[in-house]
């Protein structure tokens, strides 16, 4: 975590004021009217006043990003930022958090208390990325000056590929469609076969196993054995087109209850079901180099 | 009100100041139009109809052209006009944050304008106030442009208001250290301060003297104690009297008085700008030295006057010194001979007169005496309504009317002393004054006004009052201790606002120095504190500690209640426990209404009906107005009446 020095930039109105401000205080050292000196003090107290409440404002504050479990390049992801008030008394208003990618704002923070900010952010690549610096900035109290740090956290994380539909494998869909009307638990026999890596251990059959001296699974015609693999072919040009359709047919298998593998030049993932495995098979598209 | 509305209205009320503090430069027509103004506030929080850009601007030009026109329309009056045309124009349109930030820098410069003309210690509280107002205005404003500032409301205000104080404070310090020069540069920019009303170069006779019924302070002047008798405070002295004018024509010498008798009363004098240029003292002065804007002394004339070589449109401060008796006895044969004028047309009537007053052997005093006497006895009586006097205004009142005020008396007996040889002339000034006990000082209204004689006695000058003036008998005001502080702060705010120069700057950092530094003498640093009678005020002491405590008991009572009130809800729990029905506070409206609905399922109807309003308006998306809130609080009255009802059944 990172925090840059505070940075002041003057707004227009502001800009306006500090001119008034000195046109005011030369009347007065001109005329020599108490008054017009009295206003021209008013409104340097106010400055001043205006500067240290906007400091006060930025100090002793705490972020914490939190990135969702799932993010897609391209797509709209939100972000929340927990702000947490480390000051006893003053409470902090008007908060602003500006991104490259956004800009989200928190009117008003108690003091000792956190709160979150939510900031609609869009990666454009997939692959291990950075959150992005933020400039954490207030206009508070009067408008005059926007005060603020930039924000820096090297906290890495996976996006995936931006996911791309695309029609789903014949076999797949006409499958789908047969088994719509199937009950679970009544699936039919369909033929033993040996063990592949990945095959859940529910299906074996023992009886065959011990005579053969080796595993043997029972094949359903219903969901119980759904296997698909994906793979990536090699020497594709458009690789990042595969990979987004990749990604929104392994979202979408995994969906339907099909055990799914990933295979590629250098790396065999076998059909699997689970949170795990879709996380593993999403991850290793993201880093997919090729 | 809606905190949308909120920088609109601290506009409003920012313009409804700056009017205030410029009322008296305004003509009241001018007024009365802005005030009339205040209805377009409607317009923006309710109608929003607005006329096009393009006939605003066009009505802005027509107009400020229209005001080059106006009769008796100076440069100031001017600038005040166009600035009033901007602001109203704007309030025709529609109040962006633009335009408002725009009306704010406007009502800022009608304040900035104001200080050329308005020097009062009110004005001093309506900018405190315009201050506090207008930055609650820009906070929201603020806020406003950022995001919705409803949830901001009440940290939002107090928040403004806090650093209104804090601002209020820490520009009394940049007052006191902003750079001071002891030079005008470029004539001010051509503006000056109005001249108050006031003592004039020459006295008409014929004309009511404004000066008379106006209350405003002429000055104050504070001393080490009050004195024993009213006091006279010395200003212009007449020699020469025409066509019912008393006039100053003689050029009087310098001279270097010195009191003969041991008591010198020191004051120092706050005097209010007039149109003169005459100091006024503590009968008979011997010095005078200007302490502020600039320091200078001001060498006394022959007369025992004091005059200004310009006249004084500035609140001036300066020291005095007077004697008990008159310091200089001189009469040179040039002086002798103006005192002794007597116009023309009043020589034969006044000798006429003279002839069955007194004997012309009789030594001065004595005809001094058969004079006053003279004057003091009926039919002679002081009067300020008179009719307007046709003619020779004091043979009108000498032969015929024999009614007039000081001015007449002291004119008489002047031009009477005159023409039986004795030297005498007209002196102008105020009588009197109202003791400040709190702050020891007089305080001099234009009322206290008046007019009496000197006269050669063959050896010095003596005073002699031909009419002493009716004191304002005390009245009975309330909150005397009040007003008295208030006076108190009006002079200290003269004192230390508007009189604070460079000279005094550099005495404050000069003491400022001494203070810090190690040397011994600490107790150069001195503030006055005001003289306060804390003895004659003890008995009130316990009634000023049970005001406040109960003062603090209502307001924690107030607030309590207050936010008791706003949550029907709990104005319902509170009103069920009162009758005896157990309710715990997690238990919710549905659950008591069950509750009771074996007891009293009558009332349990009711309070199911009440939950059903309650509930969505003040979680869900029921927009919360003044008919449903009124329809609750229907219901709570029906459940109370209900329980009173049932009690008395079963009891």
């Amino acid at each position: 975590m990172r925090k840059s020095r505070f940075r002041v930039k003057i707004t227009k109105p502001g800009a306006f004021f500090v001119a008034l401000t000195i046109m005011l205080g030369v009347a007065a050292v001109n005329t020599g009217n108490n008054l017009i000196y009295l206003i021209a003090a008013l409104m340097l107290s106010l400055m001043a006043l205006s500067g240290l409440s906007s400091f006060l404002n930025l100090v002793g504050l705490d972020f914490k990003i939190e990135v969702p479990e799932e993010t897609y390049a391209s797509r709209r992801t939100l972000l929340t930022i927990w702000v947490k008030n480390r000051k006893p008394y003053l409470p902090s208003f008007l908060l602003g958090i500006n991104t490259p990618l956004g800009t989200t704002w928190l009117p008003y923070l108690p003091p000792k208390k956190t709160m979150p900010m939510h900031l609609w952010v869009s990666f454009p690549k997939r692959g291990w990325q950075k959150l992005p610096e933020m400039m954490v900035f207030s206009y508070f109290p009067l408008y005059f000056f926007s005060r603020g740090f930039k924000y820096f956290k090297e906290q890495a994380f996976v996006v995936y590929p931006k996911p791309l539909s695309c029609p789903l494998p014949s076999a797949i869909f006409h499958q789908g469609q047969r088994e719509q009307g199937r009950q679970k638990g009544r699936e039919e026999f369909r033929n033993l076969r040996e063990w592949v890596s990945g095959d859940d251990l529910r299906y074996v059959h023992w009886l065959a196993t011990a005579r053969l001296n080796k595993f043997v699974i029972k094949e359903y015609e219903g969901g119980g054995t759904k296997n698909i693999i994906l793979s990536i072919p090699s020497g594709t040009k458009d690789i990042e087109l595969h990979l987004s359709r990749l990604t929104y047919l392994a979202n979408t298998l995994f969906k339907a209850g099909y055990a799914v593998g990933l295979k590629t030049n250098s790396l065999y993932l076998p059909p699997k079901r689970g949170l795990q495995q879709r996380k593993n098979i999403l991850k290793t598209l993201a880093l997919y180099e090729g | 009100m809606k905190a949308k509305h909120i920088p609109i209205f601290c506009a409003y009320i920012g313009f409804l100041l700056a009017i205030l503090v410029l009322k008296e430069e305004l003509p009241l027509w001018c007024e009365g139009i802005c005030l009339m103004f205040f209805i377009t506030i409607v317009n923006h929080l309710k109608w929003k109809t607005y006329p096009s850009n393009l006939f605003l601007n066009s009505l802005a030009i027509a107009l400020i052209l229209l005001s080059f026109f106006l009769p008796h329309t100076d440069i100031f009056m001017l600038s005040l006009y166009v600035l009033f045309i901007l602001i109203l124009i704007k309030f025709l349109g529609p109040l962006k944050p633009r335009d408002l930030w725009q009306v704010y820098t406007l009502n800022l410069f009608l304040f900035s304008a104001a200080t050329f003309s308005n020097f009062k210690l009110s004005f001093g509280f309506i900018l405190i106030l315009f201050f506090w107002i207008t930055l609650i205005g820009i906070c929201f404003l603020t806020a406003q442009q950022v995001t919705e500032p409803a949830i901001l409301k009440r940290p939002l205000f107090y928040f403004a208001s806090g650093l209104s104080i804090t601002a209020v404070l820490v520009a009394m310090l940049f007052f006191i250290l902003l750079p001071r020069s002891p030079y005008t540069f470029f004539l001010g920019f051509g503006f000056s301060h109005k001249a108050k009303t006031g003592f004039t170069e020459d006295i008409d006779l014929n004309g009511i003297q404004e000066i008379r019924t106006d209350s405003s302070v002429a000055f104050r002047a504070i001393m080490s104690c009050s004195l024993k008798s009213p006091p006279y405070w010395r200003g212009m002295v007449y020699d020469t009297y025409q066509n019912g004018r008393w006039q100053i024509r003689l050029t009087p010498q310098k001279i270097k008085p010195s009191c003969p008798d041991s008591n010198i009363y020191h004051q120092t004098i706050f005097l209010e700008p007039y149109a003169g240029k005459t100091l006024f003292a503590l009968n008979y002065p011997l010095a005078i030295n200007i302490t502020a804007p600039r320091v200078f002394p001001i060498p006394p004339l022959s007369n025992l006057t004091f005059v200004l070589n310009r006249h004084i449109f500035q609140r001036i401060e300066y020291k005095a010194s007077s004697c008990p008796v008159f310091p200089v006895a001189h009469l040179s044969a040039q002086e002798k001979l103006l005192y002794l004028q007597v116009p023309q047309n009043l020589k034969g009537p006044l000798d006429k007169l003279l002839q069955h007053l007194i004997d012309k052997k009789d030594p001065p005093s004595v005809i001094v005496k058969k004079l006053v006497n003279f004057l003091q006895k009926p039919p002679f009586k002081s009067q300020f309504q008179i009719p307007k006097i046709e003619g020779e205004p004091v043979l009108t009142f000498l032969f015929k009317t024999h009614k007039g005020w000081c001015e007449h008396f002291a004119s008489a007996l002047a031009l009477l002393l005159r023409s039986a040889g004795i030297p005498a002339r007209f002196v102008g000034g105020y009588y009197g004054g109202t003791w400040n006990n709190t702050g020891n000082y007089y305080l001099v209204r234009q009322k206290d006004a008046h007019a009496w004689v000197e006269y050669w006695n063959g050896k010095n000058w003596q005073t002699i009052d031909p009419i002493l003036p009716t004191l304002e008998v005390k009245k009975t005001t309330y909150f005397p201790f009040f007003w008295k502080w208030l006076d108190y702060l009006r002079l200290r705010w003269y004192a230390y606002v508007i009189n604070y120069d460079f000279a005094k700057q550099r005495r404050l950092f000069y003491r400022l120095k001494q203070f810090f530094s190690p040397s011994k003498n600490k107790s150069y640093w001195q503030v006055k504190k005001p003289d306060f009678e804390w003895s004659r005020y003890k008995r009130y002491k316990w009634l000023f500690v049970g005001v406040v405590c109960l003062g603090w008991m209502g307001f924690v009572i107030y607030f309590l209640f207050k936010q008791h009130k706003a949550n029907l809800f709990l104005c319902l729990c509170e009103l069920l426990k009162n009758y005896d029905y157990n309710i715990s506070p997690n238990q919710g409206g549905l659950e008591i209404a069950d509750m009771i609905n074996k007891k009293d399922p009558e009332l349990s109807y009711m309070v199911r009906r009440f939950v059903e309003i309650w509930y969505p308006m003040r979680y869900g998306r029921l927009i919360r107005d003044r008919s449903k809130t009124k329809h609750l609080k229907e219901l709570l009255k029906q459940i109370k009446s209900h329980l009173i009802k049932q009690k008395s059944i079963w009891a």
